[in-house]
């Protein structure tokens, strides 16, 4: 019995440290902070300039531009 | 006969019209309550180790612009308000364009690049910006000739900037029709 109660207390603490380490790891960023963020290389692929000009003409050629939350558009004529 | 009641309408117009600007500086400067005084007395740094103080321009309108090189609206912002210097020579009024880049030469890179023709106010993420914690990138600020905040404009869209003209066109003709009755009372 008192192992069970040592066990389920062992568990609640380990389960507060992660959440206390978990909002302690949160910040908030200011929108004059995003200079780093804003960096291509900030992005998953490597190659941040051929990734854009392979969406441009799957765009074009899907007529679906906008497709992947980028506001206006239709054409991809520009 | 019906001249009165012409007049009194014209006297209720205009005054209502003065009632809203009064109401849109009333505003702008209750949800923004102290960015007037932040700006004007904050120093830029210019070209060539100059130094501006927004404070300094009370008598003119002026446009405060943050931006950023790698903030994609802020330079598409940027492009037309550098359109609007043209139309604006000659009035009493000046945009003044403030970076938040890092590296100041990030910021002058793309002046170059872009031609834009704009002197660079460098002034990093920790000046103004910060300062004011400013709520969003890009960010437009009017102030009248008082120096009174009267318009913020956070979007950046070209709806945003279609108001921000008006506002500016209203504020320069203001400005004129000051400039003009106190020419007219000193040589009267």
């Amino acid at each position: 019995m008192i192992r069970a109660v040592v066990s389920f207390g062992l568990a609640v603490l380990g389960a507060l440290v992660l959440l206390l380490g978990g909002t302690t790891g949160c910040a908030t960023v200011r929108p004059y902070e995003k200079e780093y963020l804003a960096d291509p290389i900030m992005t998953f692929r490597q190659d941040t300039e051929e990734a854009a000009h392979d969406l441009h003409w799957i765009e074009a050629r899907e007529g679906s531009t906008g497709g992947t939350g980028v506001s206006g558009g239709g054409c991809a004529c520009n | 006969m019906h001249r009165p009641a012409i007049r009194l309408a014209t006297l209720l117009a205009l005054a209502a019209l003065a009632t809203g600007d009064a109401a849109e500086v009333r505003a702008a400067g209750d949800e923004y309550p102290g960015w007037a005084g932040t700006i004007a007395s904050h120093e830029l740094r210019g070209p060539q180790g100059t130094a501006l103080r927004i404070g300094d321009l009370k008598g003119d309108v002026v446009v405060v612009n943050f931006w950023a090189s790698w903030c994609k609206p802020c330079r598409k912002e940027l492009r037309v308000l550098g359109d609007w210097v043209g139309d604006l020579a000659g009035d009493p009024a000046r945009i003044v364009t403030v970076s938040i880049d890092g590296d100041r030469r990030r910021a002058e890179r793309f002046l170059e690049d872009e031609g834009l023709p704009f002197p660079l106010y460098h002034d990093g993420p920790d000046g103004l910006a910060r300062a004011l914690d400013l709520p969003s990138l890009p960010c437009t600020v009017v102030l009248d000739a008082d120096g009174r905040l009267v318009r913020v404009v956070r979007d950046g869209s070209a709806e945003g900037l279609d108001e921000l003209r008006g506002t500016v066109r209203d504020l320069i003709a203001d400005r004129v029709g000051e400039l003009t009755a106190a020419d007219e009372d000193a040589s009267g």
